[in-house]
């Protein structure tokens, strides 16, 4: 087993992929800025069973 | 001396209690000692802008909190307040505009209102452009490896092990990681990939890239302020501050050692 060449590319490939992951959840984030209304979207439970009036304290997130 | 009754006779202090004067002082003791500063610039500064609304100030500053005493000149009263030193990066550029508001403070005669709305917006607005700095901070430890004699190869490869390594730094803390073991993940990542001149035999300095890459994590500024306080004599500070430095030291050893045991590089 060649151990530096696989720490090395383990390494690489972690980086890559946190540098895209990020990359990505910006676009997104700022897509969502600028368009603001979408047909579909992963929304969490709380947000198909708000009721106007509800606490907006979030203590689960 | 002359320079301390100039102060006296030029600033114009309105009516101030001496409770006002406390409460401003710790926080600005709180702001100034997280930002990096010494104990005698905090020490000089306080005593400054004390002195500027004619009160007396005795301080306390212990590693993780400042007790800050102010007296009436004639001593008929007089307030002590405790605050936690603030947690915040190292900024030169808020160090030097509190230093600035304190002498503002005494050569103007700034009332203490004003002297508080310029205060929150300076440690208000101290935003620096994150990829400028991460890009400054590896074109300074690209240099590094040229001043220690490493060839363009050692360069290049230190100027992206670094950005790597800050990047991920930045990233951690953001997150609210703490400090210690950030260190020591950025100085394997910037260690493993600073080993690539040696495993690619990329140019003829490889070993003076694998070292210069983690220099970013050399903590320099409490090093330099523990060495400071030591010579004023505030040794309190000066070990807690040299202590601190000791453990980013060596977590960042114990990256740079892990990295170099499996890249099978250096002494390993």
């Amino acid at each position: 087993m060649n151990t530096p060449i696989i720490t090395w590319v383990l390494i690489v490939s972690i980086l890559c992929i946190a540098v895209i992951s990020r990359l990505f959840a910006l676009i997104r984030f700022s897509n969502k800025r600028k368009s603001g209304i979408h047909v579909l979207e992963i929304g969490s439970e709380r947000e198909e069973f708000f009721i106007p009036g509800d606490s907006t304290d979030y203590d689960d997130e | 001396m002359t320079n301390n009754l100039t102060i006296t006779e030029t600033a114009i202090p309105e009516a101030t209690t001496v409770k006002d004067v406390c409460l401003f002082l710790t926080e600005y003791s709180a702001w100034l000692l997280g930002c990096g500063t010494t104990c005698v610039r905090l020490e000089k500064n306080v005593t400054r802008i004390a002195r500027a609304y004619g009160k007396r100030v005795d301080l306390t500053i212990m590693p993780r909190h400042v007790h800050i005493s102010v007296w009436e000149l004639d001593g008929s009263d007089f307030v002590t307040s405790v605050a936690t030193i603030r947690k915040t990066p190292i900024s030169f550029n808020i160090n030097t505009r509190l230093s600035e508001l304190s002498w503002r403070i005494a050569e103007s005669g700034l009332s203490l209102d004003e002297a508080r709305r310029i205060f929150n917006e300076i440690v208000s607005s101290d935003s620096q452009n994150k990829w400028l700095v991460l890009i400054l901070v590896s074109l300074a430890n690209a240099s590094f490896c040229r001043l220690f004699g490493g060839d363009a190869y050692a360069m290049g490869v230190v100027f992206i092990a670094t950005m790597a390594g800050y990047w991920v730094k930045t990233q951690l803390l953001g997150k609210g990681f703490d400090l210690r073991p950030t260190v020591i993940i950025c100085s394997f990542i910037s260690a493993v990939l600073g080993a690539s001149c040696s495993l690619f035999s990329l140019g003829t300095t490889p070993e003076i890239a694998l070292g210069t890459s983690v220099l970013y994590l050399v903590p320099g500024i409490p090093l330099l302020n523990s060495f400071s306080d030591m010579l004023y004599r505030y040794y309190i500070c000066s070990m807690s501050r040299f202590f601190d430095a000791l453990v980013i030291t060596g977590c960042l050893s114990i990256g740079l050692c892990s990295a170099m045991f499996l890249m099978k590089a250096g002494m390993f």
